[in-house]
């Protein structure tokens, strides 16, 4: 059954004591998650950040189903994960740090099928493509196969992918990797606009200064536990601090505890 | 069960063969004529057998194809889609592991039935022939199709690299396909590989849909359909079963 949660104050995402240990072959145990617990409330900017290796994309995966928790529950909009992953999925759009497109099908055919796996109707569909490809200026390469797309258009795709279902939750893994100023810009106006038509969003980036100018609130993970979550505004702990010094001071005082 | 996301995935599936047909349509037509062509007019005239043989090996070649048209399908286009990382965005979305396989296996479907109507069509002009059992060859060719279909999945799912595909190809289906009767009678066989050829389910399917197209059968019509109908239902079930937990797709 899906729950829906409409209040601004009730946690839209609840991830409650999830650990993750990975058993790679001929190598030694990699502990991802460590009792991570995280509220994200509904229509918030939520920035996730962290060093590499630290559990960002582990936390993502778990999220959205492609990486089962050792222990611990997740639920979105009051959906398990898991247990009732259908209607959890329905509320979420997900544009992963790796954006692969099938190369046999054209820009347009993609959003079509995409939309299709969502259970959305053809009806619905003409009408939302093409403004979607309008919104995000692919509409004059809707013919082209997704393949001949330049890096910055695959990224545009893959975040009009996230949202052809117009989904209440859009988790986008390092969304900004690889691409120039003016189109990590041009992408964080488009995710501006999206949060304040009431879209919750969460964000990984290794982009500090994405995460200060979009995000109102944060965590920072390090070694697969949560050191810090808080307002970014406020940007807790220490006094002044701009994201960057608060950012290396956690995980320095992170790497020097006991463990 | 969602029709919207099934038939979704099953057109995907679809249009992707569609887009490459000459591999993957038109190349297992020409090679049937080629083998028709040789076995069946050059050489055929040569080999004493009971009745005409090219209309006895028309049906053998026909499962041949089928078989490797469906595992080809859901093999090829499942690995490259974990190879791509494509899988990933389609797990991320609410479709079942339920319709995610039946939507895979009738991909295959789709192809081995048209690969097999294709050259059944192209076969008459070597053999005229009228089908003896219209039915149970509309059975035998889904049949075969779903099962192989559905092996080609697991082999998929298990597969670490391109080269793993063909190793099921060359070591597993090509053998026991050839020994199970595609291109001789079995009652020439000598009694020890006639009783070994019996424990050689492949015989069974080809067996059945011969029976079914030209109405002579050599094994128990009985096991063909029983067979078809056990394996067809326990490759569905697992490959759902290692989609629901995550075999090698998952963390």
């Amino acid at each position: 059954m899906c729950a829906i949660i409409e209040d601004m104050n009730t946690p839209i995402i609840s991830i409650d004591h999830i650990s993750k240990t990975y058993h790679p072959k001929r190598s030694p145990d990699v502990v991802a998650l460590k009792e991570v617990s995280l509220s994200i409330h509904a229509g918030a900017f939520f920035g996730l950040i962290g060093p590499n290796g630290a559990g960002k994309s582990t936390l993502i995966k778990i999220l959205t189903g492609l990486c089962i928790p050792d222990t611990g529950t997740v639920s979105v909009g009051g959906n398990d994960v898991i247990n009732d992953y259908q209607a959890a999925r329905q509320m979420i759009g997900v544009s992963l740090q790796e954006h692969a497109f099938d190369p046999y099908l054209l820009v347009e055919e993609e959003l079509y099928i995409t939309g299709g796996y969502y259970g959305k109707t053809k009806e619905y569909l003409k009408k939302k493509v093409p403004e979607l490809l309008e919104q995000f200026n692919l509409a004059d390469k809707k013919r082209t196969f997704t393949d001949k797309l330049s890096g910055g258009m695959k990224r545009r795709l893959a975040i009009t992918k996230a949202l052809i279902h117009a989904p209440k939750i859009i988790i986008l893994d390092e969304p900004t990797a690889g691409l120039d100023v003016a189109l990590r810009h041009e992408l964080w106006d488009i995710l501006e606009t999206l949060n304040k038509k009431g879209i919750t969003i969460l964000l990984t980036t290794h982009y500090l200064e994405e995460v200060e100018h979009l995000c109102d609130e944060i965590a920072i993970i390090n070694k697969g536990s949560i050191i810090y979550q808080g307002d970014n505004k406020k940007k807790g702990l220490t006094e002044n601090s701009e994201l960057e010094q608060l950012f290396m001071e956690m995980v320095d005082q992170h790497e020097s505890d006991p463990i | 069960m969602n029709l919207i996301r099934f038939r979704t995935l099953l057109y995907r599936e679809i249009i992707r063969f569609l887009k490459v047909i000459n591999q993957t349509i038109l190349s297992p037509v020409l090679s049937s004529v080629l083998y028709l062509a040789v076995f069946g007019i050059v050489l055929g005239g040569q080999i004493n057998h009971d009745g005409s043989y090219i209309a006895f090996i028309i049906p053998g070649i026909i499962v041949m194809e089928i078989m490797m048209a469906a595992y080809s399908n859901t093999s090829s286009s499942l690995f490259l889609s974990r190879y791509l990382h494509m899988i990933d965005h389609l797990l991320v979305t609410p479709i079942t592991y339920t319709e995610l396989v039946l939507a895979y296996i009738f991909g295959g479907v789709f192809r081995g039935a048209l690969v097999g109507t294709l050259i059944e069509v192209v076969s008459i002009l070597f053999s005229p022939f009228h089908i003896a059992h219209g039915l149970g060859v509309i059975f035998f060719m889904i049949g075969i199709s779903i099962i192989f279909s559905g092996i080609g999945l697991v082999v998929a799912l298990w597969s670490e690299e391109f080269e793993d595909l063909s190793i099921v190809t060359t070591y597993f289906i090509t053998p026991f396909t050839f020994l199970g009767g595609v291109f001789y009678s079995v009652k020439l066989l000598p009694p020890a590989l006639l009783a070994i050829t019996r424990f050689n389910p492949f015989f069974y399917l080809i067996d059945g849909f011969r029976w079914a197209m030209i109405g002579k059968s050599e094994g128990d019509i009985g096991i063909s359909i029983l067979l078809t109908l056990a394996l067809s239902a326990f490759f569905t079930m697992a490959n759902i079963y290692l989609f629901r937990i995550g075999y090698k797709i998952k963390q």
